[in-house]
């Protein structure tokens, strides 16, 4: 029972699992098994493979892995020994079909580029190194801070001195801080879209492309806002019977939205001075998603769901978007196509002139767009705070 | 003063609260005692302004709830969870609420001084999240939320609720010498009857909306003919 318990928890890895294989089999790997088919690959190569797979497969699951760990309520007051809840985990990490993301995802190159039976190797030592990363992530999560299920850190916390966030604005840093699947959401997005925006422009496959870049901008932007108020839902009562206004909250979001994009601006600035991108067209962008993409989506934040900022699952967002109104969705849909599409046809001076200029309005014109929110929200309170509460 | 003004609530035309009238004076404890569904909570949110009166309002000091939110300026109060941010440590938690109601961090560690006995060291110092307390801890954390600001009206939903009885004492102490300190106009609601009778100076008592009973009380003292009602209810 508890096996088909866990392998049901894992089906909803299965989709993002065949999403990514297709992925990297579409753009990664069989392009670059075509060019590595012409060149023989020295043993040491693959010899380094083993280590390489095993150390970036440990972090990622450090990272995404939930506790598993430890036996739950229900099977702790029956007899089932410890050495038989090893053993259960141990088999499981064979089964566990995010352990064969990466052979399977790897398993064209192996069979193409390296001859038979060394490829059939490869393929079972890269499942191996990924399945005993899997068992010693969960041996490291049944100890220290990760034996406590759910509990966040909050180490240099304890006293009210030395917190440098003011509390109010606080509780758009700190609900993104301490919610593994907003920050996990950018930090993952951030490396995909950026590890691509490079691919795109390294000298072997250099073609002007600026999908990725917008991307990265667009998502660590709107990433907040496109919550709404959903977080504050949880604590609405919290909120309303005190003098915290709908202004000053969505005022934080906007604010955060900027200061996220501009850290995201200086991350970036590596990567584009490596590929050559012109640095004034990722400011336009920087400047272009939180003013008008994170401004667009404020205008509609009464509209949501709460947000379990505690939820486990990394893509389930509970239909927040469904909340929203069809113009709002226009608008962002015409932003992303216009991100997209513009700098194919327009010189980038002029498109990032276009794009920075959008933003600045949207920087310009916040204050009076939230204050029109915030009215629009005190008119229709009893509409919203009573879909909050009834959730 | 709070005043009730021929409040009515419904849910899908069933009515959930009906009150005609009802003053509560300056500096009273006033308890608010009822079966399951009496309409008690309901009443609190109507009170502060969280759900929408069919009929009739609710004002504090002379203004309507609904419509002029300065009440929020003098109000404290803690009904459920979802007065909490469960996401902050308790200290985060209380800085927000000296941050919003404008007074500064010495304040605030002054002010805590005197919920030491209720924290008894298991709120403060813990580097856990509210998110993470045990049910009474965080019925705690709200309490003292609710207090922390000095309220002229304090508002309390079952406030004893998942504290063991030392605390319920403290709680019940504590009200106390807001009230004869401050002149803190006090509701709290409660399942109760033993810490209603020891708190409260009126009783009210509500049962299906409607409001039964409202009768001065001397803390302290046995009523028996409220407990006679809840006695009857169970034939």
């Amino acid at each position: 029972m508890q096996f088909r318990q866990f392998t049901r928890g894992q089906k909803r890895w299965l989709g993002a699992m065949i999403f990514l294989i297709l992925y990297f089999w579409m753009l990664e790997i069989v392009p670059l098994s075509l060019v590595a088919k012409e060149v023989s690959i020295p043993p040491m190569v693959i010899i380094f493979l083993f280590p390489t797979i095993f150390v970036m497969w440990f972090l990622l699951l450090l990272l995404l892995e939930h506790d598993r760990t430890v036996m739950d309520a229900f099977l702790k007051t029956r007899p089932v020994s410890q050495i038989q809840w090893n053993r259960f985990l141990v088999i499981s990490h064979f089964w566990n079909p995010l352990n064969l993301l990466v052979p399977i995802a790897l398993a064209p190159a192996c069979f193409w580029v390296i001859p038979f039976p060394t490829s059939l190797g490869v393929f079972l030592g890269v499942y191996l190194m990924c399945v005993l990363a899997g068992i010693l992530v969960m041996q490291l999560k049944r100890r220290g801070k990760y034996q406590k299920e759910k509990t966040v850190s909050t180490a240099g916390l304890r006293t009210f001195k030395g917190d440098r966030v003011p509390p109010v604005f606080g509780l758009q840093v700190k609900s993104l801080l301490r919610s593994k699947r907003l920050w996990m959401s950018i930090l993952v997005f951030s490396v995909l879209a950026l590890f691509n925006h490079y691919m795109m422009g390294s000298e072997e496959m250099r073609r002007p492309n600026y999908f990725w870049i917008f991307l990265y901008f667009f998502f660590i932007a709107t990433n907040v806002p496109q919550f709404g108020l959903g977080i504050e839902a949880n604590f609405i009562s919290g909120i309303w019977t005190r003098p915290v206004s709908i202004y000053r909250i969505l005022r934080d979001k906007f604010r955060l939205s900027a200061l996220l994009t501009g850290i995201a601006f200086l991350v970036c600035l590596p990567v584009c001075l490596l590929v050559g991108t012109p640095l004034y067209f990722p400011l336009s962008y920087a400047l272009l998603c939180p003013g008008f993409g994170a401004l667009t989506l404020l205008v509609d934040a009464p509209r949501c769901v709460p947000f379990d900022l505690f939820g486990k699952t990394f893509f389930n967002y509970q239909g927040s978007a469904g909340a929203y109104k069809i113009s709002t969705f226009i608008c962002m849909g015409v932003l992303m196509a216009a991100g997209i599409i513009l700098p194919n046809y327009l010189p980038i001076w002029l498109v990032s002139l276009i794009f920075a200029g959008l933003g600045l309005l949207g920087f310009a014109i916040h204050r009076p767009v939230f204050r029109w929110v915030e009215r629009n929200f005190i008119k229709n309170k009893y509409k919203y705070l009573e879909s909050y509460l009834s959730k | 003063m709070i005043t009730l003004t021929n409040l009515q609530k419904q849910y899908s035309g069933v009515t959930v609260l009906d009150v005609p009238e009802l003053t509560i004076h300056e500096g009273e404890i006033v308890g608010l005692v009822g079966n399951n569904g009496a309409g008690k909570t309901t009443m609190m949110r109507l009170m502060l302004d969280l759900i929408k009166a069919n009929q009739g309002h609710v004002t504090i000091d002379g203004e309507r709830v609904d419509l002029y939110p300065n009440w929020k300026t003098f109000t404290g109060s803690y009904l459920d969870s979802t007065f909490l941010v469960d996401f902050f440590t308790p200290e985060e938690f209380f800085a927000f609420i000296a941050e919003t109601y404008g007074f500064s961090n010495d304040e605030l560690q002054s002010r805590l001084q005197a919920y030491t006995p209720l924290m008894s060291d298991e709120i403060l110092g813990k580097g856990k999240l509210i998110h993470d307390f045990s049910n009474g801890n965080r019925q705690k954390i709200g309490i003292i939320g609710a207090m922390l600001v000095n309220p002229r009206v304090l508002i309390l939903d079952e406030p004893f609720n998942y504290l063991d009885p030392s605390s319920q004492i403290v709680v019940a102490q504590l009200i106390r010498r807001m009230n004869a300190d401050l002149g803190t106009t006090v509701l709290v609601s409660s399942h109760n009857l033993t810490s209603i009778n020891d708190l409260c100076n009126r009783i009210l008592l509500l049962e299906k909306g409607k409001l039964l009973m409202d009768k001065p009380h001397e803390p302290g003292c046995r009523d028996a003919e409220l407990e006679a009602y809840f006695m009857d209810a169970l034939k």
